[in-house]
């Protein structure tokens, strides 16, 4: 049984709706990312997991307990539901000790003095937090307070483990390091975690399961590779990847795939809903596929160079046809002003 | 399920607290008699008799005429100031800043024994004046005199505001309209003042309210002549007719009220509207400031003026009176030089009590009306509940309630509950109608520290396992601290000062300062006056010192 069960949760604020029913659930050593755009209510859903926000109507259940039931009238506090969070400031109280911080929660718990401090020391180790137990969080460089939040949210050992944007207040280094950090740990501490994320990358990398939310609902969810291989949607087609879209008329349909013409730019690529001809349709093309094809590959179109960048690592072109504009990376600089460039079917998807 | 009873059980007893009096009142101004006689039937008579009074009628003038001239002198002096103080190289402003301040928290009994000793018939500065120019062409006790002394007793209030909203207005708007041509004072008047207008006329609105509340001064300086005003007609009613005519001062407050009352509910509304023009500028730059020119040093002579007119000359009077046995026209200083005053107030139990008294009321029980407030402000802090929400309406109405008044309905109160009967002429009803009466004040102070506490720091306390009280005690309270101990100074420089609200509720045991002074003023013993108002000076002088020494803001 899941640790974590979230069952058609449904919020207002005045007479707008945030959340619109969102169902989910989290195995153990699992990790969920809540992942959208902003305004699609992720924090929202996180915080009425956590008891910080009241649903309207839903129900969730904790390690097989339940601490909301909107029909049945209960809906229990913050305080009582046992859960550990992380929040995107850290909100690490600033006239306590790093050691006091991490202890609040046991010693909410009435846990020995002695017990707390094995237990502070343990989780303060294992967080690579020993030698920092007696200073302030002021005193700390933003990294350190990450893992002292982290710390504090798992001392008094809850069963799932919530994170805001746990990691958007890390410079883009120390980021990369935390995320393999927080997946190990998570994995290896055998909690169920729900994180939250604007950035898709991070959620890719970090997650077991997506659930991708937007408008208050859930537009889909699943593993990872399943998101990026197997959009069911539009929306999830264009949110995950780098993508350029483009709109036209349905030429061909059929066996899978559908044929766009976008004004002369002939595009092919899996039907996310079946189309038929004549039909207007979108195309999603991950840009990174993009490339220049060889003589006679197909999925190929002659297309007219605008202009190239220098990038450091590749070279970057736009190439143009049409009111339409692509943007294909090469390693090396490219002479022509004309090229076919492969549109991948694999990589393209029509709804 | 949440349990948030305890919010509403602390909004519902402040409910009370607040309306139990404003219901006394309304109730006994329909009694023919005082509410706890045997003999009190309902009637509504009692309007039309006090409607009928043309003593009545002679108060309400003179106090619309005083407030209006309050609000005619005070706004364009206080913005003048403010825009000196703020946009311009007066010289000295770091030190003159702070003494701005002062007039705020001196007692207006003090003030106005001060005025008489000093300018009064045979005042110092009038004796002085008499010995090199002849007579004096003022007469202190005149309309003209008194609508002065409280327009420029109040400029601080328009500075205030004036300076907050000027504060928030970007330098570079003026520059802008200076790099265009314009002249500093065609830039002050039309771009600066159009930004801060909404804050001039909320400080109208305030000075227009205080000039209704307004009671030491008029009492002082207006009485002689038996020019009243609406404050003074109440209190005169304790001892008009033989006895008190409860009924009558009910309905005297009621009308008070009801002027008091939409002004304040006014001054709310126009406050926000202020609020929501001032935070057009986010951007905190450097402001530059504009050169006076030749102007600079009689712009710095104008405001020691002020300064002298409001602070210095009446506090020089009465530290003058009371090291002298006597004064007079034909009376030398050295010759009359004396510390018996002093001594005096130490004799005399009543006085030596007062002095105690006051300042455990406003050390002690300033910090328990804190206590209040805190309590108060935590119920509705960050709270979800409509009842914590409706309190902030609520509080308006002890806003409309002068000092006097809330001591009346205090007293009244404690009169007609039979467990408070005995207790009221003791220092706590004084404290009640103390907590009453800055219950407003108070409030915003906590409202304001708690507000600054990051929320999620109280919701990761929350999360962690800690209940809403549990919460507050450790992570509210504690970081909110510095802006509790601030409320905590200022309660005890107001709570020290305050002379009207008790003037009821005085009675054997538990004078205070500020009623003794009026007692003293009363019994004509000038002498033991000064002096305590010197005490009482000092007292709030020191408070004040602490004040700018902890960096605490008076203008709160």
């Amino acid at each position: 049984m899941p640790e974590l069960i979230v069952e058609n949760i449904h919020l207002k604020y005045g007479t707008a709706e945030v959340l619109g029913g969102a169902s989910f659930s989290v195995e153990k050593g699992k990790i969920a990312a809540l992942l959208g755009p902003s305004g699609s209510g992720k924090t929202t859903l996180l915080r009425t997991i956590a008891g910080l926000e009241r649903a309207c109507e839903g129900r969730i259940r904790v390690s097989g307990q339940e601490v909301l039931n909107c029909s049945a009238g209960l809906d229990l506090p913050a305080e009582k539901r046992g859960l550990g969070f992380v929040f995107q400031s850290y909100a690490l109280w600033p006239n306590r000790t790093v050691f006091d911080n991490v202890a609040y929660g046991l010693r909410l718990r009435k846990v020995a003095e002695t017990e707390i401090r094995r237990k502070v020391g343990a989780v303060c180790e294992v967080l690579g937090l020993g030698h920092l137990q007696q200073r302030f969080p002021a005193q700390l460089s933003g990294g350190q307070q990450q893992r002292v939040a982290i710390a504090r949210s798992l001392a008094y050992d809850p069963a799932v483990l919530l994170l805001d944007e746990p990691l958007s207040n890390l410079d883009a280094k120390l980021r990369d390091e935390a995320r393999a950090f927080l997946k190990e740990l998570i994995t290896r501490e055998e909690r169920a975690a729900v994180i939250v994320t604007h950035d898709q990358i991070e959620a890719l990398a970090i997650a077991d399961t997506i659930i991708l939310l937007n408008g208050g609902v859930i537009a889909q969810e699943g593993s990872p590779e399943d998101l990026y291989n197997r959009p069911k949607t539009l929306f999830t087609a264009d949110f995950i990847g780098n993508n350029v879209r483009i709109s036209g008329k349905v030429v061909t349909a059929g066996d899978g795939f559908a044929t766009l013409d976008c004004d002369g730019l002939r595009v092919t690529g899996r039907m996310g809903q079946p189309k038929t001809v004549g039909e207007d349709g979108t195309a999603v093309c991950r840009m990174d596929r993009l490339t220049l094809a060889a003589p006679g590959e197909p999925d190929a179109v002659e297309m007219h160079r605008a202009t190239s960048m220098f990038l450091g690592e590749k070279w970057e072109h736009v190439y143009r046809l049409g009111g339409h504009s692509l943007r294909v990376l090469t390693d090396g600089p490219v002479a022509q002003e004309t090229s076919p460039i492969r549109i991948p079917r694999e990589s393209v998807w029509v709804f | 399920m949440r349990n948030e009873s305890w919010r509403n059980g602390v909004a519902l007893l402040t409910a009370l607290f607040i309306l139990a009096p404003v219901g006394l009142i309304v109730w006994q101004s329909f009694l023919t008699d005082a509410f706890f006689s045997p003999r009190a039937g309902v009637t509504g008579a009692t309007y039309g008799f006090v409607l009928d009074d043309p003593g009545f009628w002679d108060a309400l003038r003179n106090t619309v005429v005083l407030s209006v001239g309050m609000v005619v002198i005070a706004v364009p002096l206080g913005s003048l100031l403010a825009f000196l103080m703020v946009r311009t190289d007066l010289p000295g402003r770091k030190w003159i800043e702070p003494a701005i301040f002062l007039p705020l928290f001196m007692s207006p009994m003090v003030l106005a024994f001060g005025y008489i000793v000093s300018i009064g018939p045979s005042g110092f500065w009038s004796v002085w004046w008499e010995r090199l120019f002849g007579a004096p062409f003022w007469n202190v006790y005149s309309m003209p005199m008194l609508i002065l002394v409280v327009g420029l007793s109040h400029v601080t209030h328009v500075y205030i505001y004036v300076s907050t909203a000027l504060r928030t207005v970007p330098s570079d708007l003026e520059e802008a309209a200076r790099v265009a041509g314009g002249s500093p004072l065609t830039v002050a008047t039309k771009i600066t003042l159009p930004l801060v207008w909404p804050s001039i006329a909320v400080s109208a609105v305030l000075v227009a309210f205080l000039g209704f509340e307004l009671f030491g001064l008029p009492y002082v300086l207006g009485d002689q002549d038996g020019r009243m005003v609406l404050a003074t007609y109440l209190y005169k009613f304790n001892t008009l007719l033989g006895r008190p005519a409860y009924q009558l001062m009910a309905v005297v407050v009621i009308f008070i009220m009801l002027i008091t009352l939409p002004l304040v509910m006014l001054q709310r509304r126009m406050l926000r509207t202020a609020q929501r023009y001032s935070t057009i500028g986010g951007k905190a730059t450097r402001a530059h400031l504009v050169p006076l020119g030749r102007w600079r040093w009689i712009a710095f002579a104008a405001v020691l003026l002020w300064l002298y007119a409001v602070v210095l000359l009446p506090l020089s009077g009465v530290m003058l009176r009371s090291v002298v046995t006597t004064w007079g026209p034909l009376v030398a200083v050295r010759d009359v030089l004396t510390w018996d005053n002093y001594a005096k107030l130490a004799e005399m139990p009543l006085i030596r009590r007062s002095i105690v008294n006051t300042v455990i009321l406003a050390f002690v029980g300033g910090f328990a009306s804190l206590c209040v407030y805190a309590l108060i402000g935590l119920a509705s802090h960050r709270s979800p509940l409509k009842t914590t929400r409706g309190l902030d309406f609520l509080v308006l109405l002890p806003r409309a309630m002068p000092g006097i008044v809330a001591g009346l309905v205090v007293f009244w109160i404690f009169l007609f509950v039979p467990v408070l009967k005995p207790f009221v002429a003791s220092l706590a009803a004084m404290w009640v109608a103390y907590t009453l009466v800055w219950l407003p004040f108070g409030l915003r102070l906590v409202s304001t520290s708690f507000g600054q506490v990051g929320r999620e720091l109280e919701e990761a306390a929350h999360v962690t396992g800690a209940g809403a009280l549990r919460v507050a005690r450790d992570v509210t309270l504690p970081l909110s601290r510095h802006g509790l101990m601030a409320a905590w100074l200022l309660a005890f420089l107001l709570y020290s000062r305050e002379y009207s609200t008790g003037i009821f509720l005085m009675g054997q045991g538990n004078e205070v300062m500020g009623t003794m002074l009026v007692s003293l003023w009363n019994g004509g013993n000038i002498d033991v006056a000064s002096s305590l108002a010197v005490v009482n000076t000092l007292v709030i002088g020191g408070g004040i010192a602490l004040a700018l020494r902890l960096g605490v803001r008076l203008d709160a």
